[in-house]
């Protein structure tokens, strides 16, 4: 076992299953000779040439489409949005035609493809190359969505995206790309799609989290257990369809949540979850659910100061959960 | 106040009797523990008495009436409340016992039935009212309401560390570990002059079973030797023939018959199993009377089938039903119940592996048959499972010797291993 980054863990899946299946290529902008932006397809171009790793024009409605294009063929497609900030121009694609493909068909067509969006802050990227918008597509039925934390998953959700016939959105944080480092096992492995991984068990409280904030959830649980507060931390992983029974199960033991989220408050993914919760385990619940999100201003802010002000961290976390100890 | 006389319990499986003759007519002066009436049922003689002073107002049944347990008997006038308190006893005929005392010590009636009630239906638990009250009454959260629900709490009880006094999750689950102790320290009610037992006078039957069971366990010196049977060719034969012959004469030969076969064509090399030792001589019977157990409500009653030797399987078996329903519906005659020469108690039925039975008293042995359980057991060599009864077989060990009984109880074994080698010939 070697310890690597999660950007390597991308790189590694990427070279795995180009290796193990030919039909399975890349498509996006920079991503041959350049190595990508953050290097995260570099030496795939030397290794598997141009017709499997192609440099796209700056155009991100041709990488979707023609992507779903390819795939529809036969061919297994990982397309590659350099920032999730530019990824509203392949939306009508990506809404209308990858997530719908196999529903309007009847499951004559299926839609076996990847999109890695490269997202989120707190590396001073300014307005437009910061955002992190999981909930358009959490809110989009037909695809799945997810976002890993760590190398192990980066590296094993990546690969069953690519093997999976469903379309996949699948979110990389590039505040964790050289900052998580992982030992992962050299023989091939998956992350099951659909499931969450429970990263701490608790008796007081649940967090929930994934990207970058299951990281954030950590430090605060961290935190608050030398005060006394046993917190049990959720580490998503898959967005859509996300992991019912993991969070119910922790719910009812602890009867009490906070749900943490990186973009904006207002109608995001953890807004779904605090409402399944009330739905589903309400009799089970000691104190309202709370939620650590991104405020609800129009981007993330380019100062430094603003962008922490902006952003969840261990501390608000931990503010929060205290909160609701003492309510 | 009106006191109503009800036919109180008659003892072991009794469920009616027969008004002989009533000792209190309309009229009469009744003191406490005076008999009102003379009850028969089919093993004894009852006086019912009163629990209470007063004056014989009507009788509700005439003389020869069968009247049921819970059956109301008289009306009385007697003075002060009356309660519906079962402090019943029966006295037997001959020694015409008294209630004991503290059976029948007088309680104040409402504290007590309610507190009695309470305790029954809800100990230390919150009524529904109250849970409704409280819930309205506080604050909560749904896990607590949740909590008070299904563990019947009054919420205005628990207290609260939350912010302002809220009740949490945690404080409900606190309430709940400490509420027996809370409950032990300050209790909702008290019983007046606590018993910490109850006290059941044996009598009658009960009595009778007791001074059988220690004359016959301490002057007979007991031995049980104990064999294992392999029940397979029983249980072929009888999957074979057993429905068949239900169809034909209406009764379902069971195991036991097979048993009380095998004994008699044991005792033919073994005769002195099946005897009585009475006045330092052995009655060696030349005749099989078979006394079989048979288990009732809170008693045990022996019913003997007669002359078995004389009886095909198929007899046996109706004889063995007949007795039995006889038992349960305690219709017994005394000739039924005596003479026996030798017992079977089956506690198979009940699942028991092994059990030393006591004699019957003047009978020599008595053969405890047991559960049949499938085990591994070792032919020519190789682990195969077989179906296998355990039999304990008590014998007294003045007369008989272990030697013996021992080889009694293997002959009668390999009797029922092998049933088509004589089992046929007597159907």
């Amino acid at each position: 076992m070697k310890k690597i980054t999660y950007i390597e863990a991308i790189t590694q899946a990427l070279d795995e299953e180009m290796d193990r299946d030919e039909k399975v290529f890349l498509i996006g902008e920079d991503i041959g000779i350049y190595g990508g932006v953050f290097k995260a397809t570099k030496g795939l171009l030397d290794k598997y040439g141009a017709e499997r790793v192609i440099d796209s024009p700056i155009s991100e409605v041709y990488i979707a489409g023609g992507s779903v294009g390819a795939a529809m063929v036969g061919l297994r497609p990982v397309a590659e949005i350099q920032f999730a900030d530019f990824i509203t121009p392949s939306m009508d694609q990506i809404i209308q035609q990858m997530a719908k493909l196999r529903y309007r068909t009847g499951g004559q067509w299926t839609c076996p493809m990847t999109m890695r969006v490269c997202c989120g802050a707190d590396i001073a990227g300014g307005l437009y190359h910061s955002q992190i918008n999981e909930q358009w597509f959490f809110s989009q039925p037909g695809l799945i969505v997810v976002m890993p934390a760590t190398p192990y998953d980066a590296k094993g959700l990546l690969k069953s995206a690519i093997r999976g016939d469903d379309p996949v959105i699948y979110f990389e944080h590039k505040r964790l790309y050289r900052w998580i480092k992982d030992e992962i096992p050299e023989d091939d492995f998956t992350v099951p799609i659909g499931k969450a991984a429970m990263r701490k068990e608790g008796s007081d409280v649940t967090l929930v989290s994934y990207g970058l904030m299951y990281h954030r959830s950590m430090e605060a649980a961290v935190g608050l257990e030398k005060e006394g507060i046993s917190a049990e931390v959720i580490d998503m992983r898959t967005i859509l369809p996300w992991d019912r029974e993991m969070i119910f199960e922790s719910v009812k033991k602890t009867s009490k949540v906070v749900l943490v989220q990186e973009s904006s408050k207002t109608g995001g993914v953890m807004a779904e979850i605090s409402a399944s919760i009330t739905e589903e385990v309400f009799d089970y619940l000691d104190a309202p659910v709370a939620r650590v999100c991104g405020l609800d201003v129009p981007a993330v802010p380019f100062a430094p100061p603003m962008e922490h002000y902006f952003l969840p961290n261990a501390e608000k976390i931990a503010k929060a959960v205290k909160n609701i100890i003492e309510y | 106040m009106e006191y109503r006389v009800i036919v109180p319990p008659l003892g072991e499986s009794v469920v009616e009797g027969t008004i002989v003759k009533w000792l209190k007519n309309e009229g009469d002066t009744v003191e406490v523990d005076d008999a009102l009436v003379e009850i028969m049922t089919d093993k004894i003689n009852i006086e019912i008495p009163s629990a209470y002073a007063g004056i014989m107002r009507k009788h509700l049944a005439k003389i020869d009436a069968v009247v049921e347990i819970g059956q109301e008997l008289a009306i009385m006038d007697v003075e002060g409340e009356v309660i519906a308190t079962k402090t019943f006893s029966t006295s037997s005929e001959p020694g015409k016992e008294k209630i004991p005392q503290e059976q029948k010590a007088p309680v104040p009636a409402e504290e007590f039935t309610e507190a009695a009630a309470h305790h029954r239906c809800e100990g230390i638990h919150a009524n529904e009212e109250a849970i409704d009250d409280g819930i309205k009454a506080i604050k909560s959260s749904p896990v607590v309401r949740r909590l008070a629900r299904e563990h019947f709490i009054d919420l205005r009880k628990v207290h609260g560390t939350g912010k302002g006094g809220r009740i949490s999750k945690n404080d409900v689950i606190k309430y709940i570990d400490a509420r027996h102790t809370v409950d032990l320290v300050t209790p909702d009610f008290q019983f007046p002059d606590l018993e910490l037992e109850e006290i059941i006078p044996v009598t009658g039957i009960r009595k009778v079973i007791s001074e059988h069971m220690v004359k016959s366990a301490f002057t007979i010196p007991h031995v049980t030797t104990f064999d294992e049977c392999d029940m397979t060719g029983v249980i072929a034969w009888r999957k074979k023939y057993v429905d068949k012959i239900e169809k034909e004469h209406g009764v379902r030969i069971t195991f036991m018959p097979f048993i009380a076969k095998a004994i008699i064509f044991a005792a033919k090399d073994f005769p002195w199993i099946n005897s009585t030792f009475e006045d330092d001589n052995l009655h060696v019977k030349k005749y099989f009377n078979i006394g079989m157990a048979v288990a009732r409500e809170n008693s045990l009653i022996v019913p003997v089938i007669k002359h078995c030797e004389q009886k095909s399987l198929l007899q046996i078996a109706k004889d063995m039903r007949d007795m039995a329903d006889k038992a349960n519906t305690d219709i017994l005659k005394i000739e039924e119940i005596t003479g026996g020469t030798i017992s079977i108690t089956n506690a198979g039925g009940m699942g028991a592996l092994a059990s030393t039975p006591i004699i019957a008293k003047p009978q020599v042995a008595i053969l405890g048959v047991h559960k049949i359980v499938e085990r591994a057991v070792v032919r020519d060599g190789e682990i195969v499972i077989r179906p296998i009864l355990n039999f304990g077989l008590s014998f007294d060990h003045r007369v008989v010797d272990g030697g013996y009984a021992v080889q009694f109880l293997r002959r009668m074994i390999e009797l029922l291993e092998d049933p088509d080698s004589w089992v046929l010939g007597v159907v």
